[in-house]
């Protein structure tokens, strides 16, 4: 046989070659057909209104896809949806003066957001912090997980229309498939052809977070005093309304895990659960916190500040939660710590400026990783996209785990 | 879905999950792209299992929608997406002895390399190979040779030199 064919077979059936099977988890099969078959039903449905309009000779308008599944079983009252207007685009033409990336995609920015849309390819914001003048945002995407980067533009006028204090009008980014995407903080800017154009959307006021999954973005809009009201939109275009009902209070965060949304105010008793189908309330894991943080991959956990210390609680579904006792050399975690769910069994958490990053396991227990990321220094955020992929904020450097936390390593943003 | 069919799926897919892992992270060099390629063909067998389940050899079709959609999303993405060509690899790649064999299969175009882990890998006759692809014999045979030449251009190592004569892999 010619050597390079069986150096070939060889290699081939080398034991090297074999991947670990906690690479891909079953129930993402499973959700992501239940996403494909809802995207089917949808195609078929918008099929069929075509046909019946050609022939009645009627004009409608736009509708949300609305989720078949039954509303959530719960015997406290439900808000049902209904479709209030959209708010109207600035522009009705997708924004084409846009800042032209040029050079090195970050330019000394500081990654202040990330967005994923597969294990390999996603979309860091970079800027300076606190206000700043137009064109000192940086966006950037890899597809080879984080090996290169390549710029994508930045809508001009970002940084000078921006309504929040401390931001520059945009603070975030998430992408809800490989085309449709936001920035968002301040001001609203929306994407449906992988951010290289932008669309800047009129809300209401600032948009503090937003999520999105299965087909649907769902964002958490300032309203009057520190009242926010939870928002929804197709991830396909942008009609964007309200969700009747649904107002959180104070500090909150919002969950969004396949058709999961949970909306969590610090200052509430109560949260709400619930998604396209309706919304159900029920007892807030950490009523009367002064900051409430979320964070999820297949189980939600929730951050409850107090102003001096955090407490910990980990739920599967956001209506039943379990304490995480945790028992550190102080007794308390502190108020500022980062948590990063990875399942419903652990999560890597970082304890700010003093501490390291660490495994928390469900029941308490803190474990050291073989190789984090340097601490001492303040970070911003950590986030799992699956139970092997995350990332992680610290210093000003942006860094990936493809093995579930263990080890850690920086990416060169430019 | 049934909670049989469910049932049934979910044996399948957990007895066959390492092998079609290791199938796809074959055909591109990516242990994260192997995942997607194979978390898709699963999601497409899902849909389609009553249909899939009652043929038989639900491995082979999941084998077909990872060749075929791997082919299928490299083409698209060099249409779509004006980016540089991604490197092959990750960070946590094993190192070994045939590690310069492996990096210079990640440069074959995708086909190129699918023939090959057809023919090598799965022992694929070219009629079988050909059959998965959607292409002629003589397509096999030629994609299967000018791979073959590739990689003898690229190595450097005097044992895997020109052997001359008629390849070993026709039948």
């Amino acid at each position: 046989m010619d050597p390079l064919e069986r150096e070939l077979r060889d290699l081939l059936t080398s034991d090297r070659r074999d991947l670990p099977v906690s690479l891909l988890p079953l129930d993402r099969v499973h959700a992501g057909a239940s996403r494909r078959r809802r995207r089917r039903a949808a195609v078929a449905s918008a099929a069929t209104a075509v046909a019946v309009l050609a022939v009645a000779g009627i004009a409608a308008g736009a509708g949300f896809l609305r989720d078949d599944r039954a509303p959530v079983a719960d015997s406290t009252p439900t808000v049902s949806r209904s479709i209030l207007p959209a708010p109207v685009p600035t522009s009705t033409a997708p924004d084409t003066t846009v800042n032209a990336p040029s050079g090195l995609p970050w330019d000394g920015k500081l990654p202040l957001s990330v967005t994923a849309t597969s294990t390999r390819t996603f979309v860091v914001l970079g800027g300076v912090g606190g206000p700043c003048p137009s064109g000192c945002l940086r966006l950037a995407q890899s597809s080879d997980a984080g090996r290169t980067f390549t710029p994508l533009p930045v809508p001009k006028g970002i940084g000078q229309t921006g309504t929040l204090p401390t931001t520059d009008g945009v603070q975030a980014v998430r992408f809800g498939s490989a085309d449709d995407g936001w920035l968002f903080g301040g001001d609203l800017w929306s994407s449906h052809d992988g951010g290289y154009s932008w669309r800047h959307l009129s809300m209401p006021g600032p948009v503090v977070r937003l999520e999105a999954a299965a087909g649907s973005a769902w964002a958490l809009v300032g309203a009057s005093g520190d009242r926010l009201h939870l928002w929804t939109s197709s991830v396909k275009d942008d009609s964007w309304a309200r969700v009747p009902g649904v107002t959180v209070t104070g500090p909150a965060d919002l969950s969004v895990q396949g058709d999961r949304v949970v909306v969590l105010g610090a200052q509430d008793s109560r949260l709400w659960v619930g998604g396209p189908g309706g919304f159900a309330e029920h007892p807030s894991p950490c009523p009367g916190a002064t900051s409430v943080r979320l964070s999820t991959v297949g189980s939600i956990w929730a951050t409850c500040g107090t102003g001096m210390s955090a407490a910990l609680h980990v739920s599967a579904d956001g209506v039943l939660w379990s304490d995480v006792p945790v028992s550190t050399d102080t007794g308390s975690l502190p108020n500022s710590i980062l948590v990063g769910a990875r399942t419903h069994n652990d999560a890597i958490v970082y304890a700010g400026v003093a501490g390291s990053f660490q495994r928390l396991a469900a029941d308490g227990a803190l474990s050291d990783l073989a190789a984090p990321p340097p601490g001492g220094s303040s970070g911003k955020f950590i986030a799992f996209t699956t139970p092997q992929v995350g990332y992680a904020e610290v210093g000003g450097a942006l860094y990936r785990t493809d093995d579930g936390g263990d080890t850690w390593h920086k990416l060169a943003l430019g | 879905m049934q909670a049989d069919e469910r049932e049934a799926f979910d044996a399948f897919a957990r007895g066959r999950m390492r092998e079609l892992l290791r199938f796809a992270h074959l055909l591109t060099g990516d242990p994260h792209r192997a995942a997607d390629l194979v978390q898709d063909a699963l999601e497409r067998t899902l849909i389609s299992w009553h249909r899939v389940e009652r043929k038989d050899d639900p491995e082979a079709y999941v084998r077909r929608a990872i060749v075929n959609r791997h082919v299928s999303v490299w083409r698209r993405t060099r249409r779509e997406r004006l980016v540089a060509e991604t490197p092959e690899g990750s960070y946590d790649e094993p190192r070994g002895r045939d590690d310069e064999l492996w990096a210079a299969l990640a440069t074959l175009p995708p086909r190129q390399r699918a023939v090959l882990v057809l023919r090598f890998y799965e022992d694929l006759t070219e009629a079988d190979t050909a059959a998965v692809l959607g292409c002629t014999v003589g397509t096999v045979k030629s994609q299967t040779w000018k791979a073959l030449a590739r990689l003898r251009a690229q190595v450097t190592r005097a044992d895997l030199a020109d052997p001359g004569g008629m390849p070993s892999w026709t039948r």
